[in-house]
């Protein structure tokens, strides 16, 4: 432990001994829950503080969490069989009612508690247990992710949802006739599903975009899509700059998974214009589908191809961070394969089928039965890795940070162009003088979203407090570079600014 | 003759209005809980960051105390007699400390407010103090107001203050019924009682008892807050804390042997006062409090009630000016906005929609998403 400032402290072990305990315990007004507590300490519990890991998450998860009870539960009896496997949930903190003068206030963090023992408070200060503070309030907050998919119909997106979530959420879903689909336009859809595991709950949405590519004359037909993700970038701007902030819900699309067929040759027009469109609002993850129709090679020079398109016409798909240079090798062969496995190559099930006396999710075909889960058939078991359980956050947090952050600028830039102009306008006339007819068919020809935003805006705030002069942005603070800084929009008041990554 | 069953699909669920995962159907488990551990690596890559002020008069122990909890020398603790003047005026200067433990890293800031309360006159010396918390606000609200953001807004604003009460034995006087009066409404405020080994131990509960009820009286809510409380458990925790409150601590920077051990503390020819000893003070729970279990609560309650409370103060205070182009409104805040309290509002956490605040209801509500 090194610390810019430190005590050169002995530190003794105590002799810390139940009767003591038992002792003091009597002084104290009578606690319940505390009295079958201490009977339960079965004196220095020896902890195993996770390590402090200071790498993104491998899939396998090194140690096996024990199952962790229920947080909520209103039952405050101290539960004995359970102590071996003892986390945060079950310990409260009962420290405020001194014990016995040796007694360390119990820590509520249990097996996650990073101090070892009694020693520790003298040695250290004690704020190592922030993670597991920050821990507690996101498992009782819950967490919320918005994915969406697009593509052609019959590109398998909903079994693949399904799969992947583990969920039925297009068992009530009617397949349109050809005739309908005829008149279909593209329609935007939202599912959204509760998931429970390990005490922790996440909500999540799926985005659907049903007739998308399906018309005979497809032009176009990504601006609905465009036009849904701004729309929830506005909602959250609107919300977030309003007076009450309390209870913001934050519908802004995370992920989009976007459907190539198998069947082309690479990516075709419609393709390349609907990545075009989104990439600068949207984390974008190429899916190749169905790919059980593809044999291994095939797969290989089809996504090699689909790579090359996707850098030739300049499209910005969802980049992974790069590994600190501290992972070990091992950890880094994982990451590059990763990098290479872009387009995924996906096969989606809704059955279950047995293999070898396993039960699995998969497609039985006569030649053959094709697993879902199986690394060596299809790239699903990456693909929900990378999606679950090591970028979920980090997907979360470019969509905050960088798309979200693109658009409010934007926003704010056009809000006021348009409104100096209208200011300009005000003044330039003068009474009598008859329209300055170009620049009001320039201010009025299209209302932008920013107008709306801006005239919504000041409608929505109580006292409505609006807007002065222009700030000057500060000048950007010096921070290490990511490699992503692509993503940054130039901005024309300040020359493009190195988003980081601390 | 086919060896390979295959099996129905996964039964729905009975159910259909909101489709779970299917344990006995479920083959494999997604892996949603490993958020968790994306976010923990995250937070402990970018860091954690804290700031504490500390109130009260001179000579109370405040530095001493300041040290004793981070177990560093944020500060030479200035010891009486040492010909260090006091200071005409309060000023408040703070100092920060970047200290790492296990892995973690904690950016501290202490600020400390020498010379409050010692002159003959103490009439508004609260005055800066509120000025220098709600100056914190202001410029986290400046840098949230920007065009282009940053991707970490620094925070310097105030999570903590602990205010020192003088061990008098009494009650609560008129200049700490003041100030707290109005700190308790801009930031969350710790009472303790300080340099606790000049009472004994019936004096200290005496003490204490009167503390609570002046506080009760005069509508003063300190940390942890009642109305905070999120559900069930917190309850119960922070009622045990809140009986507790005002914590009688003692510091000490020196160390001592006793039975063989070695331990911080102040020696007396009557015996020595262990720090970390709970019956001779109650320093250990104020250390679990603000460091070990609350730290964050702490920086939640400033960052969604104190700070929102402040901004909503600041965005509808500027509708007096005229109104003009472009986006951020703020005029420069006048220093009456700075240092005079706001009104007392009993506002709520962002997930706590059952009741509403008065005046805080948007315009235009907005449908819930389905």
């Amino acid at each position: 432990m090194d610390r810019s400032l430190g005590w050169q402290g002995n530190s003794v072990p105590e002799d810390r001994t139940e009767a003591g305990i038992k002792r003091f315990l009597e002084d104290t007004t009578d606690d319940g829950e505390l009295n079958k507590f201490v009977k339960d300490f079965p004196g220095n519990e020896s902890c195993h503080p996770p390590e402090a890991k200071t790498r993104v998450s491998r899939p396998q998860i090194p140690e096996p969490r024990a199952e962790t009870p229920d947080l909520y539960d209103d039952d405050l009896e101290f539960r004995p069989p359970s102590w071996s496997q003892s986390s945060d949930s079950q310990q409260y903190f009962c420290a405020p009612a001194p014990l016995s003068p040796s007694a360390r206030p119990r820590s509520p963090w249990g097996k996650l508690d990073p101090y070892d023992s009694s020693e520790d408070d003298k040695e250290y200060v004690g704020f190592a247990t922030l993670p597991n503070q920050v821990h507690r309030k996101s498992v009782k907050k819950g967490f919320d992710f918005t994915l969406m998919v697009a593509g052609e119909s019959g590109l398998g997106k909903s079994t693949l949802v399904n799969s992947l979530f583990l969920t039925d959420l297009y068992r009530d879903r009617k397949l349109l006739s050809a005739e309908e689909r005829i008149m279909q336009t593209v329609e935007i859809t939202k599912h959204a599903v509760d998931i429970e595991e390990k005490g922790v709950r996440l909500r999540l949405t799926i985005v659907d975009t049903p007739g998308f590519g399906d018309a005979v004359n497809n032009t176009e037909c990504w601006k609905p899509v465009a036009e849904y993700i701004d729309q929830q970038f506005e909602q959250y701007f609107r919300d977030e700059s309003g007076l009450n902030r309390k209870n913001i819900q934050d519908n802004r699309v995370h992920c989009c998974l976007y459907f190539i067929s198998p069947f082309g040759h690479g990516l075709r027009p419609l393709d390349v214009e609907f990545m075009k469109a989104l990439h600068q609002r949207v984390n974008i993850v190429p899916i190749l589908a169905k790919a059980d129709t593809l044999t291994p090679l095939e797969v290989d020079r089809k996504k090699r191809r689909i790579r090359e398109e996707i850098e030739r016409f300049g499209i910005k798909i969802y980049q992974f961070p790069d590994c600190d240079s501290d992972e070990d090798e091992d950890f880094k062969l994982q990451d590059q394969a990763l990098k290479e496995s872009i387009p995924f190559a996906v096969i989606g099930s809704n059955t279950v089928v047995e293999v070898r006396g396993r039960r699995v999710r998969g497609r039985l075909y006569p030649w053959g039965i094709v697993e879902v889960e199986n690394p060596g058939h299809c790239d699903f078991v990456k693909l929900r890795t990378m999606l679950v359980r090591t970028h979920m956050q980090d997907l979360k947090d470019v969509t905050r940070e960088t798309h979200y952050e693109n658009y409010r600028a934007q926003c704010i830039q056009s809000m006021t162009r348009l409104v100096v102009k209208e200011r300009n306008r005000k003044y330039d006339q003068k009474p009598g003088q008859s329209w300055q007819g170009g620049s009001q068919a320039q201010l009025w020809v299209r209302p932008s979203p920013s107008l709306v935003l801006l005239q919504a805006l000041s409608s929505i705030q109580v006292g409505p407090g609006v807007l002065l002069a222009l700030p000057i942005p500060l000048s950007p603070s010096p921070q290490q570079t990511d490699s992503r800084e692509w993503y940054r929009l130039p901005h024309p008041c300040c020359p493009t600014r190195d988003r980081s990554r601390n | 003759m086919d060896p390979l069953k295959r099996s129905p699909p996964p039964c729905p669920s009975p159910r259909p209005s909101s489709p779970r995962t299917q344990p006995c159907e479920m083959l494999g488990h997604v892996g949603i809980e490993t958020v968790l551990d994306q976010l923990k690596i995250k937070a402990m890559k970018t860091g954690f960051e804290f700031n504490i002020m500390v109130v009260g008069q001179t000579g109370l122990g405040k530095s001493t105390m300041v040290n004793t909890l981070f177990r560093s020398k944020v500060w030479k603790s200035t010891h009486p007699g040492t010909g260090v003047s006091m200071p005409q005026t309060l000023q408040l200067h703070s100092e920060t400390h970047v200290i790492e433990e296990k892995g973690v890293k904690l950016k501290l800031t202490v600020t400390d407010t020498p010379g409050f309360g010692d002159q003959i006159n103490n009439d508004k010396c609260w005055e800066p103090i509120l000025g220098y918390i709600n100056e914190q606000y202001e410029r986290y609200l400046q840098e949230e107001l920007l065009i282009t953001r940053q991707r970490h807004i620094p925070d310097t604003r105030v999570h903590c203050c602990v205010y020192f009460v003088p061990p008098t034995g009494h009650c609560l006087r008129p200049l700490d019924i003041e100030l707290l009066q109005r700190l308790c409404r801009t930031v969350n405020v710790v009472p303790v009682i300080a340099r606790a080994d000049s009472l004994t131990i019936e004096e200290r509960e005496v003490f204490r008892n009167r503390i609570q009820q002046n506080l009760k009286t005069h509508c003063i809510e300190v940390y942890p807050q009642k109305c905070f409380d999120e559900d069930i458990n917190d309850r119960i925790l922070n009622s045990k804390i809140r009986d507790r409150i005002p914590f009688a601590v003692v510091g000490a920077d020196r160390e001592h042997l006793v039975d063989g051990r070695c331990v911080l503390g102040r020696k007396t020819k009557w015996g020595v006062i262990e720090v970390e000893n709970m019956a001779h003070c109650e320093f250990p729970l104020l250390r679990d409090l603000l460091i070990r279990s609350h730290l964050q609560d702490l920086k939640d309650i400033t960052h969604n009630v104190h700070y929102e409370n402040y901004r909503v103060g600041r965005l509808n205070a500027s509708h007096l000016l005229p109104r003009g182009p472009g986006w951020v409104n703020l005029a420069p805040a006048t220093p009456e906005q700075l240092t005079s309290p706001r009104p007392l509002r009993a506002c709520r956490r962002p997930h706590d929609d059952s009741e509403e605040e008065s005046g805080l209801s948007m315009a235009n509500p907005r449908p819930a998403s389905s």
